[in-house]
C-alpha cells in the first residue's frame, strides 16, 4: 500500500489531481462514452463483469448520453464518420464493474479544468482466470492532461517522466500502439537498472469522438501505467496473487525491496 | 488481439527482403505488431513459422501473411512482388465502373432477406495453390471471420474448386429438412438439420441459423451443393487440396460493408501472391447498401481528408506537404494535396479513417516515431489529493500507531464468504450485496460489503503466525442503495481485527475511543444488534443521528463458520462519513 501511496504522491507532485469513483459503473461511462462500438469484440459478456440486480441505472445524464449516441451513430459533432450502427440507449444503461481506469478519465471530461492534470489509482475487474499473471480485481493508474500543449512530443515528454521519476527508468522506448479511444497512441517500453525492459504503459491523446462529445475542444493526452507489475517488481514477488494475500505471517515478512 | 502464425519463407518473398529477427521485430511496430515467438531456426526456411501477435482490431488487412508482409514492404519502400504494379485497381469494380464478371455470376434468393442476406465473391486462377498459401488462407479465414466476423456470425468465407463448378451459382434458402447432402469431413448424406445437431462445425456455428425457418445454401447450376453458409462446405465442390488451380472465393454474412471489406482484403492478398482475380457478379434481390447488383472485389471506400495545420498541430511538428504525403504512401494510401488540405484515397483493403485523427496517426507511424522527439510540458497546474486519501492516511497512521499490521485483500468474492459464514443469510444486510451475473467462478461471485469477511479470512489461515493478530485494512466495499442512480453505494471502509486469547469488548472500546478522538469527532455510542456480532457485547457509533461504524466482539458462530477458535473483535467505519 504504501507503494501505491508514494506513486501518488509523485503524481501529485508533477501536478496532477486526484479523481476517484464508484466501483460500479454503467456501459455509458466505462466504453461508449470512450467511443467504444457497443458491437466490439471486447464487450461481449466475457470481459466485463455485469450486475445481477439492479441490471440498469437509472439514468444517464444529458447532454452526454445524446452527444455520444450521435458520435457512435453517424459522428455527431466531432467531425467522425461514426461507427453507422443503431445506439442501444437500453444496454448503454447497464451495470458493470468497471474494468478499466479511464471510465475515471471519462467522468472528469465532464468537468475538467483547461489546463488540467488529473490521475487516479483505481481498482478494476475483468473477467479472467486468476492465475500468477491475473486477478479478479487489479489496480490501475490512468490520468489526463488537458490543454493547448498537448501533443505528440508533449505526450512523449510526459511518458518520459513517468518512466524515469515513477519507475526509475534509465532508457525509454515508444511503440505505436492501439486503444479504441486515442488516435494516435504509444506505448512505452522501459529499462529499469535492476529488472530489465518491460512495457509500462499505454497513452495516447483522446479522439475528438470522445472529448467533443462531453464538451471538451483541446486535446486531451491519456495515459496508464501498470501499477501492480511494478509493486510485485519492487517486492521482489513474482506472483500477482500475492500482492492480495491473506497469510498474515507472510504480509508481517514483506519489505520492499526499493 | 489475433496471432497468425506466419511461414517464413511466403513472408519474406512477399516483403521481398529477409530481415534478422531483431530487424523484424523493429520494423513490426509499423503495422502495431509484436514479434510473439520466434521460429526455431535449426529448421528449414520453408519450414519456419515465425508467431505474430496484431494489436489493431481496426486492421484486419493486417491478420494474414500478405497482409502484415505488404505493410511493411510499403513502409519500408521496397517494390510490390513478383515484379508487378501494385495496382489492384485493374480487378476492382467500383460505383462508376464494373468489372467484365463472365459467366461467373450469383443469383440470391429473395427469402435469405432474414436469414443471411448478403454474399460476395471473387475467383483466383493463374497458378496452382501451394501448400503456406493454402495454410494461410485457411488461417485468414479463421481470424477474419472470428474476430472481425464475430464468430462468422457477420463474415463467414468458403473456398470452392472453381473448375469443377457449373455456373450461374444460386445462393439460396432451403427446407432443412428436406434438403441434404455430403458436408465436409464426413462420407454420408445429412439433412441441413442434422448437419447442424451432429457435425462438429455445425454443433460449434449451429447458434447462427438455430431461429431460422429455412437455410442458407448455395449451388451450383447443376445442383452440385457447394456449402451451407456459415456451417460447413460440401465435401465434393468444397474440398479444396494443395495444387488445385482455380479458386472460387466467396462470403457471406449479415453486413455489407464489413464483408465487402473482407473480400478485398483476401482479394489483395492473393493478388500479392501472384494470383489473377477474377470479379464475380451478386445478383442480389434487395439493396446491399452498395446496389442490388454488385461486382466484387468492389471498392466503396470514400476519401479521407486532413489539415496540414491540424496534422502539424496534433504531432507538434512543422512537416510540409510533401513530407505528409510520403508519410500516408508509406502506409498504402494515395494522396492529393490541394492548398492546404491533404485528401486520402484508402487502399483497397483499409476502411479505418473515420476521423482526421487516422490520418494524422498513419502520418506518425510513416515518419516513424523516430522522427518525434519527447518535449517537456510546460502548463503549470497544481497537485492535489483528494480530501478522503488524506484523511485514509491520517487513519492508517493512527492504526499503525495502535499495533495494527495492514493488509490488502481483493474486492470479489464468494456468496459463501461475504453472507452465509457471517451469519448473514435472509437478512437485509445479506441480501443487499451486489451479486455478479457472469461469474467466473463461485469464489468471484460477489462484491465484497465490508472488510469484516476479509479479515476474517485472513485470520483463519493464519493460525501459524504469532499472537496476537491485529489487522486492519482501509479500502471499499459496495451495498445496495435505491436513492444511487445505480442502485449502488461504493464505500470507503476501514476494517480492523484483533484476535487474541484475551480479545475483548472492553480493550476495542478505548480502541475505538483512542482512533475517534485523534480523528475528532462527536460522537454517541448506542448498543446495536447486528448478528455478527455477539449480542450485548457490540455497538453502533452514531454522528449526529447516523451510524458511521460497528465494533464489538465476533459471534461464536461466524467464528465457527470460519474455523477461528480463538476470540476475535472487530470494528468497522465508513470513512466517507466520518470525513
Amino acid at each position: 500500500m504504501s507503494f501505491l501511496e508514494s506513486v501518488k504522491d509523485k503524481l501529485c507532485s508533477l501536478g496532477f489531481e486526484e479523481f476517484d469513483g464508484p466501483l460500479v459503473e454503467t456501459e455509458f461511462w466505462n466504453s461508449d462514452a470512450l467511443f467504444m462500438p457497443q458491437f466490439h469484440a471486447a464487450r461481449d459478456i466475457h470481459d466485463v463483469y455485469s450486475l445481477k440486480e439492479p441490471t440498469l441505472a437509472k439514468s444517464i445524464e444529458e447532454p452526454f448520453l445524446s452527444n455520444v449516441a450521435a458520435a457512435h451513430e453517424t459522428g455527431g459533432n466531432t467531425g467522425s464518420r461514426g461507427w453507422n450502427y443503431s445506439f442501444d440507449k437500453e444496454f448503454t444503461k447497464r451495470l458493470i464493474l468497471r474494468s478499466q481506469g479511464t471510465v475515471l478519465s471519462a467522468h472528469q471530461l465532464a468537468t475538467a479544468k483547461v489546463p488540467g492534470k488529473y490521475f487516479g489509482i483505481a481498482r478494476c475487474f475483468r473477467y479472467d482466470k486468476v492465475d500468477a499473471t491475473h486477478l479478479s480485481d487489479f489496480y490501475q493508474t490512468e490520468g489526463i492532461v488537458l490543454g493547448d500543449e498537448v501533443n505528440l512530443k508533449t505526450l512523449l515528454g510526459f511518458l518520459e517522466m513517468f518512466a524515469v521519476e515513477i519507475a526509475g527508468a534509465t532508457d525509454v522506448k515508444y511503440v505505436p500502439g492501439y486503444f479504441p479511444f486515442t488516435e494516435p497512441s504509444i506505448e512505452v517500453h522501459i529499462k529499469h537498472p535492476v529488472l530489465g525492459w518491460f512495457e509500462l504503459g499505454g497513452s495516447g491523446i483522446f479522439r475528438p469522438e470522445v472529448t467533443r462529445a462531453m464538451g471538451i475542444d483541446v486535446p486531451v493526452l491519456a495515459w496508464g501505467i501498470g501499477i501492480d507489475r511494478m509493486a510485485l517488481m519492487a517486492l521482489g514477488l513474482n506472483d500477482l496473487r500475492e500482492l492480495f494475500s491473506n497469510d498474515i505471517e507472510g504480509v508481517r515478512l514483506r519489505k520492499a525491496k526499493y | 488481439m489475433p496471432k497468425i502464425d506466419v511461414n517464413e519463407k511466403l513472408f519474406f518473398s512477399l516483403l521481398g527482403k529477409t530481415y534478422t529477427y531483431d530487424e523484424l521485430e523493429t520494423n513490426l511496430t509499423c503495422g502495431k505488431a509484436e514479434l510473439d515467438e520466434k521460429p526455431d531456426t535449426s529448421l528449414p526456411e520453408a519450414e519456419r513459422t515465425i508467431k505474430i501477435e496484431l494489436n489493431d482490431t481496426n486492421r484486419p488487412d493486417l491478420w494474414s501473411t500478405a497482409g502484415i508482409a505488404r505493410q511493411l514492404r510499403q513502409h519500408a519502400n521496397l517494390p510490390s512482388p513478383n515484379g508487378k504494379d501494385a495496382n489492384y485497381s485493374s480487378f476492382f469494380s467500383t460505383k462508376e465502373k464494373t468489372r467484365d464478371c463472365g459467366n461467373r455470376i450469383v443469383t440470391v434468393d429473395p427469402q435469405l432477406k432474414d436469414i443471411r442476406p448478403f454474399m460476395t465473391a471473387f475467383v483466383i486462377s493463374g497458378k496452382p495453390i501451394d501448400e503456406p498459401m493454402l495454410l494461410d488462407i485457411i488461417q485468414t479465414q479463421e481470424k477474419l471471420c472470428w474476430n472481425y466476423g464475430r464468430k462468422r456470425r457477420s463474415i463467414s468465407m468458403g473456398i470452392y474448386r472453381s473448375a469443377s463448378i457449373t455456373w450461374p451459382i444460386r445462393y439460396a434458402a432451403v427446407n432443412p429438412d428436406t434438403t441434404s447432402f455430403v458436408p465436409l469431413a464426413s462420407t454420408e448424406s445429412m439433412t441441413c438439420r442434422q448437419i447442424l445437431a451432429e457435425h462438429p462445425k455445425g454443433k460449434e456455428y449451429g447458434w447462427i441459423l438455430a431461429d431460422k425457418s429455412k437455410y442458407p445454401l448455395l449451388i451450383d447450376a447443376k445442383d452440385e451443393v457447394l456449402s451451407m453458409a456459415p456451417i460447413i462446405n460440401s465435401a465434393t465442390l468444397g474440398a479444396v487440396q494443395v495444387g488445385d488451380t482455380d479458386l472460387l472465393v466467396e462470403m457471406t454474412g449479415t453486413d455489407m460493408p464489413t464483408l465487402t471489406l473482407a473480400t478485398s482484403i483476401v482479394a489483395c492478398d492473393f493478388a500479392d501472391a501472384g494470383y489473377s482475380i477474377l470479379p464475380v457478379k451478386i445478383e442480389h434481390p434487395y439493396d446491399t447498401g452498395f446496389g442490388t447488383t454488385i461486382t466484387t472485389p468492389f471498392y466503396f471506400q470514400k476519401p479521407s481528408q486532413a489539415s496540414l495545420s491540424e496534422v502539424n498541430r496534433i504531432l507538434g511538428s512543422q512537416l510540409t506537404s510533401d513530407e505528409v504525403t510520403n508519410a500516408l504512401e508509406r502506409m498504402g494510401s494515395s494522396v492529393t494535396v490541394s492548398g492546404g488540405t491533404i485528401e486520402i484515397r484508402p487502399p483497397e483493403y483499409r476502411n479505418d479513417f473515420l476521423h482526421e485523427v487516422d490520418v494524422i496517426e498513419d502520418v506518425m507511424i510513416g515518419m516513424t516515431l523516430d522522427y518525434f522527439t519527447p518535449s517537456k510540458p510546460h502548463d503549470f497546474t497544481i497537485g492535489r489529493l483528494l480530501p478522503q486519501t488524506l484523511y485514509n492516511r491520517k487513519v492508517k497512521n493512527l492504526m499503525v500507531g495502535m499495533g495494527y499490521q495492514e493488509m490488502i485483500f481483493n474486492y470479489l468474492g464468494s456468496g459463501k464468504d461475504y453472507i452465509e459464514k457471517m451469519n448473514l443469510s435472509g437478512t437485509s444486510l445479506g441480501k443487499a450485496v451486489i451479486e455478479i451475473s457472469n461469474p467466473m467462478t463461485e469464489n468471484f461471485q460477489f462484491v465484497r460489503p465490508s472488510i469484516l469477511p476479509s479479515l476474517l479470512s485472513a485470520e483463519s489461515v493464519s493460525g501459524n503466525a504469532v499472537y496476537p493478530h491485529r489487522i486492519f485494512e482501509t479500502g471499499k466495499g459496495v451495498s445496495r442503495c435505491e436513492t444511487e442512480n445505480t442502485g449502488t453505494r461504493t464505500h470507503d471502509y476501514l476494517g480492523f481485527l484483533t484476535a487474541a486469547n484475551n480479545a475483548n469488548f472492553n480493550d476495542l472500546a478505548s480502541e475505538v475511543s483512542t482512533l475517534l478522538y485523534y480523528l475528532e469527532h462527536e460522537y454517541t455510542v448506542v448498543e446495536s444488534d447486528d448478528p455478527r456480532f455477539i449480542l450485548g457485547r457490540q455497538a453502533s457509533v452514531l454522528r449526529e443521528g447516523v451510524s458511521v461504524g460497528i465494533f464489538g466482539e465476533i459471534h461464536p458462530a461466524v467464528l465457527e463458520n470460519w474455523d477461528i477458535d480463538i476470540p476475535c473483535v472487530a470494528a468497522e467505519f465508513d470513512l466517507q462519513l466520518l470525513l
